[in-house]
């Protein structure tokens, strides 16, 4: 059933059913890969899947309700269901669909969507790159995956205020995990590309080169350290603290930056776009779950907040409006908001000369466990990591089994120096991109 | 969910090509999920899952296609894409499956579909306002409830053809105190793999007291402090430290490439000789708990560790080919979309011969680590963290003043043979576990224990 006919059966349920505000969701994603392990291809899959979630207004209120089975029948049961469940809601606020209005301006992604490789060229990226790591080091041994893949995802948007929208985006990748033992001990080293055609033995030669690196780590001593934040974990911070930025989290209370607009929350050398339309990311967003029109904006800009993040509702609550940054986690989960690319912008900085300001520190180059390290409430972290010493300004032996523990909110202000050279990662339609970065005195606990 | 004899059509397809042994998963799932933040139900999330996952083995090579597309032609699609991957059409053969019942254990009282959704409101209402109660210091309280009920059926090559229905009930409290300028926050999530039921046992309101007095705590304590020492940790969900630690080295999705530093230990003292640990899906409406696994495999009392010898591991049908081992009733999947593999049901560490009272009396200086978060390990070095979500100071053999969490951190080989004492109030604690396949639901637990030496991520 293609998105027009299932609009056509759940608007005339609706109808039928006397609703006169609602609105239809829908989201297709397919999913290809294929795996490598131990030289040779190890797994292959293939996979489609997504559902369609019915929302209408009752009584002041937004009930919803979704399936995976695109079936008519199945479809016109949302109907009641989602009526059934707006008359359990305690809601206040006049539920808002959007009217689109003359004026909407969607950007047209800036990027082409990447074809999906075919199974064989999966096949073929995993394996060679599994060939390319064996090469690199007689050291590399049995547990090696390597894997490439691909995601087509497919959103269209329509309500009974006459918008219908539709996007589709698609992403590539490659994945290599090096393992190597030295008879010591075994070590482990990751990278991952999204381009299959470029050259792929660098990726190899990059996981392989971070899993030697990392052999023969030593225990580091308890105290204060400045640290230098490799590209990789600010992503990882940033990423798993971006909940800071809901304008939905600042109203009920569940985000420090409640108010803070326009005053300084972090130092000067930070700046930090939240971008629909990132450059380098093939999955670009032009309307949000609601409808609205997405655009890139600040969150914060040489050190000072210029908004949160903010949905209709919230926009109308609060007195605001609407960034654009309604979301849904999948097409089953209710809106809330979500943000694009968080991108920081570069600083000038290469990281020789951030370890060269630093003098004396570490380099982290793993956060491990943020899900449940991170407590984005209060911003209290405290995180197993891993990393180099910095000596005399010069990279130095790698160190691990210690943590870093601070707050988020402080570290923010504590940003010495930002670098030049920004990473995103794979890509999708939430990311990261971020250089890495200087901050002062975050306490380690590792030996006493 | 699927004529027996599309089944059979399916996999006969799916093994056309070359393939040794083929298998179909189709689920239908209702999912409930009920939001109740700032003094109100504000969503509920009302879902239906549905669709089917088809594998095939070359040995140890896999191949998988899934589709949410649960017509005739959608499923023989399916069954098509995956033959096409394995290779060329080699002829078919017919495939008799036998359908078995598998004698039910876990028995739902209420289904939450026979529940009026209105319940299920009034349950997160009255644990979030529960919460809420406790202190005026309770600035915010954040609710979830939620239910599911799974069908699912598994068919294969080997005639196996069995069905199962998983219901899971739980009820989820965020609580945020305040004194004005900070905030600090309590988290209680206690569910069981049965129906509504599930609240004769547990007050609700008492759920969210317990998330609002952990807040309280948390508001008036000091940082942690940081370096290594002597750790008390808590029963229930203290049970994460062996799952982190341990159960994920010992699962096969690891072990069977080499990738664990378990791998060929089997038969070694790997623990303190205290240590006795135990994977059990067979527990009557566990958390973890099922009648058959989502390869079709009926549950098992698994044990790992006894008296801290290496005894088994986690194995799931494809870990089984790779090891030679018995397949021991643990392939999970979140759902169709996953490939299922190895995965824990319900972990915990037994008891043990230490009294209680005396695990606290032994430490001079150390943190006693009440209430436990998530973590995370690297199977193949062992490396782990999780969360002190509640901690104290345990100053001369007495529980002394709270301190905020902070990540506690070894390899697991290591902190194995540190747990040096173990009690005897084994608890268990609920949680959702990530991991390849997805996230699953897993029980953790373990009496109070004691690890000797272990790194506490707190402020210097």
């Amino acid at each position: 059933m293609s998105f027009e006919e299932i609009k056509k059966v759940l608007f005339d349920a609706a109808k039928k059913a006397g609703l006169t505000d609602y609105d239809v969701y829908y989201r297709m994603s397919t999913e290809l890969s294929a795996d490598a392990l131990n030289h040779e291809p190890n797994a292959s899959s293939f996979g489609t899947a997504g559902g369609v979630s019915f929302r209408c207004a009752v009584d002041g209120k937004i009930g919803a309700a979704s399936t995976e089975m695109i079936e008519r029948a199945e479809l016109e049961a949302l109907v009641p269901r989602a009526m059934a469940n707006a008359a359990l809601l305690d809601a206040d606020e006049e539920p808002i669909f959007y009217q689109p209005q003359s004026g909407d301006a969607y950007r047209k992604v800036t990027v082409d969507k990447p074809a999906l490789p075919t199974a064989g060229e999966l096949r073929r990226v995993a394996n060679e790159l599994q060939d390319h790591i064996y090469a690199a080091s007689d050291l590399v041994t049995d547990g090696t995956e390597t894997a490439a893949g691909a995601t087509e995802v497919t959103v269209c948007l329509a309500n009974a205020k006459g918008l219908s929208l539709s996007h589709s985006a698609a992403m590539r990748y490659a994945y290599a995990e090096a393992v190597i033992n030295d008879g010591n001990e075994p070590s482990y080293g990751t990278a991952v590309t999204r381009e299959l055609g470029k050259d792929i033995s660098e990726v190899a030669k990059k996981a392989v080169s971070e899993a030697l690196a990392r052999l023969g780590g030593a225990p580091v001593k308890t105290g204060k350290y400045k640290v230098v934040l490799s590209a990789k974990q600010v992503r990882a911070l940033f990423s798993a603290f971006s909940g800071i930025f809901s304008g939905k989290n600042a109203m009920l209370g569940l985000s420090l930056l409640k108010g803070k607009e326009n005053t300084e929350v972090a130092s000067p050398v930070l700046t930090l776009y939240d971008d629909p339309f990132y450059p380098d990311n093939t999955m670009q967003m032009p309307f949000d779950a609601e409808g609205v029109p997405t655009y890139k904006k600040a969150l914060i800009e040489a050190g000072v907040l210029k908004t949160l993040l903010y949905d209709l509702t919230t926009a109308k609550k609060t007195g605001n409006t609407s960034t654009g940054n309604a979301g849904r986690g999948s097409y089953a989960d209710p809106v809330s908001i979500r943000s694009y690319c968080h991108a920081i912008a570069p600083g000038n900085a290469t990281l020789d000369e951030l370890f060269a300001e630093m003098g004396e520190g570490l380099y982290i180059t793993e956060l491990k466990g943020l899900h449940a390290g991170c407590d984005a409430v209060t911003g209290d972290f405290s995180i197993e990591s891993a990393g180099f010493a910095v000596k005399g300004g010069k990279l130095a032996g790698p160190v691990k089994a210690f943590t870093v523990a601070g707050n988020f909110f402080e570290l923010l202000k504590s940003i010495e120096a930002v670098g030049s050279e920004v990473e995103t990662g794979i890509c999708g339609f939430s990311m990261t991109a971020a250089p890495a970065m200087l901050v002062k005195d975050i306490s380690v606990a590792g030996e006493s | 969910m699927i004529a027996k004899e599309l089944l059979g059509d399916l996999l006969s397809i799916a093994v056309s090509t070359g393939g040794d042994f083929a298998e179909v998963f189709a689920e239908r799932e209702h999912a409930t999920r009920i939001h109740f933040v700032s003094g109100k139900v504000e969503t509920i999330r009302d879902q239906v899952i549905a669709g089917v996952g088809i594998r095939v083995f070359c040995g140890t090579k896999t191949y998988y296609a899934s589709t949410s597309n649960t017509t005739r032609e959608g499923l023989l699609a399916c069954a098509a894409a995956v033959a096409g991957a394995v290779g060329e059409a080699q002829g078919k053969r017919h495939i008799d499956l036998t359908p078995d019942a598998i004698a039910k254990r876990h028995i739902v009282k209420r289904y939450p579909d026979d529940v009026p959704t209105r319940q299920k409101t009034d349950i997160l209402r009255e644990a979030c306002m529960g919460a809420s109660m406790v202190d005026e210091r309770i600035s915010q309280v954040d609710g979830t409830y939620l239910d599911t009920d799974r069908a699912v059926l598994i068919a294969n090559t080997e005639g196996l053809c069995r069905e199962d229905r998983k219901v899971r009930t739980r009820l989820a409290i965020s609580a945020v105190a305040s004194d004005g300028t900070e905030n600090q926050s309590g988290f209680y999530g206690p569910g069981g793999g049965v129906g509504i039921e599930f609240f004769d046992a547990v007050c609700p309101k008492s759920v969210g007291e317990r998330a609002a007095r952990q807040a309280l705590t948390n508001l008036t304590a000091g940082y942690s402090p940081a370096g290594t020492m002597t750790v008390a940790i808590e029963n229930g969900f203290g049970g994460v430290i062996f799952h982190e630690a341990c159960g994920h080295s010992l699962e096969a999705t690891s072990v069977g490439i080499g990738a664990s530093q378990m791998a060929g230990k089997l038969g070694q003292q790997i623990a303190n000789p205290k240590v006795t640990a135990i994977d059990d899906g067979t527990i009557v409406g566990g958390w973890g708990s099922y009648h058959i696994d989502d390869e079709g495999t009926p549950a098992t009392r698994n044990v790992l560790i006894e008296n801290g010898v290496l005894k088994n591991y986690m194995i799931d049908r494809l870990g089984s080919r790779r090891l030679g081992l018995p397949m021991t009733g643990c392939g999970r999947r979140e759902n169709y979309a996953y490939e299922p593999t190895s995965r824990m049901t319900n972990t915990f560490i037994d008891n043990g011969p230490d009294k209680n009272e005396d695990i606290i009396a032994s430490i001079e200086y150390g943190l006693y680590a009440k209430e436990m978060g998530g973590g995370s390990v690297n199977p193949l070095t062992g490396e782990f963290n999780f969360a002190v979500k509640e901690g104290y100071i345990v100053r001369n053999g007495k529980i002394c003043e709270p301190v905020r969490g902070a990540a506690l951190i070894g390899t697991g080989a290591e902190i194995l043979q540190n747990i040096d004492m173990v009690g005897q109030n084994l608890k268990t604690g609920q949680g959702m576990c990530g991991s390849s396949s997805g996230s699953v639901p897993t029980d953790v637990g373990q009496p109070l224990i004691r690890v000797k030496k272990i790194t506490v991520g707190g402020r210097s």
